[in-house]
């Protein structure tokens, strides 16, 4: 590659990590979290999971009651099945007339919109991964940052192409701190790439595929794609209401025959965790059921039936599926980290705050690489890039730890989780960021890790204490979802700890021409007077 | 620079869509059975050609060569959607 080929290359390398470097750091460490969503759910509800005696018998009366007052439930509505962590509810959801999505829990006498964002703690944790907790537009946001973001993978490896080899497993530490930081971030980056190219093009397409859809739609294929797409991922057949009335088989008897069929047809297993009536209650209904199955890279499957008499209509589950179905389900499966078992859910995590660490040190080379070396005074770009690393790097991290804090301590007083998760993680990031104005990076850094070390022990210590009853209670029924966010929560404290120590390190004895530097004012008096002597 | 940006987005795009439509029309057989193998292509090839274009002499070279090999795509799409089944 000609030289300045390279330069442009790093050039877009560097553009692309400014611009999408920020939002990639948050949904990588939120998204390392979700791999535990489950396990988080179920830490942070403790009243509920003592409530949870769910059963699918009460459904058939709520849909009933849904169709009939709800003409447009009647053409098709869903439903999920029981899970095993705490908000997870077994809720209808519907479109009605007017176009708007409805949804209905069984504790519920009627029924909401279901595009609230009324979140308890995993599930904001969740959102803040794919939309920053931005409504509406967060998502479209995202998917444009996981585009920049599979250019930045492309030009980092051109840059990276011509030393790649030779230095693989390089890390070079000693005086030369750019060298150790180029060096970590080169071999995080190529030994975590397949990762990497996994989630810049699952990302985008998981934000961005209904517009894809309907410009390819538009512009290539003359309005069939649409309807085919329905096809190509669901196994419902068309269907047709025929009128009159029928009695529906309930949810779990569906389940129960779809799963039977999955079987049969050759899945490992099929747990069914969703289900949908079309022309509920008419001549002619039919159900698909949707389920999971292990052993396989898209655990989604489907099996469709007629809703009266339950006889197998089309099956798309793990190992007889056609092209679409398996890619459609391959998606969520590598995305989510769902093809394998709890090993794999801890290498995607470890992936996952690798990546965070990733972009982070992308940022911290930009600093080191605008560096002035003979001056204490570092010039604007690089004072600028310093605080919002650490404001929103460090920042979110400390917001998410406080909003473990504020789930856990909120209740106390009275307030509910869902109410409280949102703003108590934004004025907590606010604050960490105009902390760090206030207080210039170097030492913001050094604070932030510190308070998040601090607050992230205290989680799991406040826990243990408040609830211990219920620590004890999960451990003799051999669960330990609880135990582990406990023990996670102290790891990534002392973790976080240690970054501190380092930091505060840097601060002292570092490079004093450094925006690093905590010594930056007698610094300047020093060198001035050395400037003076010579 | 910001002119070869430009043109990889702005015409990359529309060239990625193109490419990947004729590589599901011109397939042989069903082309239903592969439209989504084919679409996940969409945004890598999106994102090869933006980089692809930083390979280019100059902006104006980019955007011209782009706008042919855009013309070109969406002639033989055209053709194909006149003479191939579809889904």
């Amino acid at each position: 590659m000609k030289a300045s080929t390279l330069r442009t290359f790093t050039v877009v390398h560097t553009w692309t990590g400014l611009l999408a470097g920020f939002a990639l750091f948050i949904a990588f460490y939120a998204g390392a979290l979700t791999m535990f969503h489950d396990e988080i759910d179920t830490w942070a509800s403790p009243r509920a999971e003592m409530a949870r005696a769910d059963t699918m018998d009460r459904v058939e009366k709520m849909l009933e009651g849904i169709v009939a007052t709800h003409p447009g439930a009647r053409d098709q509505v869903g439903v999920t099945f029981p899970a095993d962590h705490p908000s997870h509810e077994v809720a209808a959801y519907w479109m009605d007339k007017d176009g708007t999505w409805k949804t209905q829990t069984l504790d519920e006498s009627s029924a909401r919109d279901a595009e609230d964002h009324e979140h308890a703690l995993a599930d904001f944790i969740y959102e803040l991964h794919y939309d920053l907790g931005i409504p509406a537009i967060g998502i479209y946001l995202m998917g444009i940052v996981s585009v920049i973001y599979g250019l930045a993978l492309l030009t980092g490896l051109l840059i990276h192409l011509p030393n790649l080899v030779r230095e693989l497993f390089a890390l070079r530490p000693g005086h030369n701190l750019k060298r150790l930081w180029q060096d970590a971030h080169n071999v995080i980056g190529i030994l975590s790439l397949p990762f990497h190219i996994i989630f810049a093009i699952t990302g985008a397409l998981l934000c961005l595929t209904m517009v894809m859809l309907m410009a390819f739609n538009t512009v290539a294929f003359d309005g069939k794609l649409l309807p085919a797409f329905e096809r190509m991922t669901s196994a419902l057949p068309e269907t047709a209401a025929k009128g009159g009335s029928a009695v529906m088989l309930t949810p779990a008897e569906l389940g129960a025959r779809a799963r039977q069929a999955a079987l049969a047809s050759g899945a490992a297993n099929f747990e069914p965790d969703y289900m949908r009536y079309a022309h509920y209650g008419q001549q002619g209904a039919a159900a698909e059921v949707r389920g999971t199955s292990t052993k396989t890279l898209g655990e989604y499957g489907m099996v469709s039936l007629d809703a009266i008499d339950g006889h197998v209509l089309k099956v798309q589950v793990s190992g007889a599926r056609d092209a679409n179905h398996a890619t459609y389900s391959a998606i969520f499966g590598l995305h989510f980290g769902s093809f394998g078992n709890v090993s794999l859910r801890w290498l995607y995590f470890l992936l996952g705050l690798a990546g965070a660490f990733l972009f982070y040190s992308g940022n911290l080379l930009y600093i080191e690489t605008r560096r002035k070396r003979r001056q204490a005074e570092q010039p604007m770009k690089v004072r600028a890039m310093a605080t919002a690393t650490v404001g929103v790097c460090i920042g979110s991290c400390f917001a998410i730890s406080v909003t473990f804090l504020g789930n856990l301590i909120g209740p106390l007083f009275g307030a509910t989780p869902e109410a409280i998760v949102q703003p108590v993680c934004f004025t907590a990031f606010a604050a960490a960021v105009i902390w760090t104005f206030w207080r210039r990076p170097a030492k913001a850094a050094v604070d932030l890790l510190w308070a998040t070390a601090l607050v992230s022990v205290a989680v799991s210590v406040l826990d243990m204490t408040i609830h211990s009853d219920r620590l004890m209670r999960t451990l003799a029924e051999g669960r330990f979802a609880v135990l582990g966010v406990d023990l996670v929560a102290i790891a990534m404290g002392v973790g976080f700890a240690w970054l501190g120590m380092a930091t505060r390190r840097r601060a002292v004895e570092g490079d004093p021409c450094s925006v690093w530097s905590s010594k930056r004012a007698l610094v300047t008096s020093a060198t001035s007077t050395a400037a003076q002597q010579a | 620079m910001l002119a070869k940006t430009f043109a990889g987005i702005l015409l990359g795009l529309p060239l990625a869509l193109a490419l990947v439509a004729l590589a599901i029309w011109i397939w042989p057989g069903s082309s239903e059975s592969v439209t989504l193998p084919f679409l996940i292509a969409f945004f890598p090839a999106w994102t090869g050609i933006m980089g692809a274009t930083y390979l280019f002499r100059s902006g104006a070279r980019a955007w011209a060569w782009l706008a042919v090999a855009n013309l070109a795509a969406f002639g033989a799409l055209i053709l194909a959607k006149h003479t191939m089944p579809g889904l």
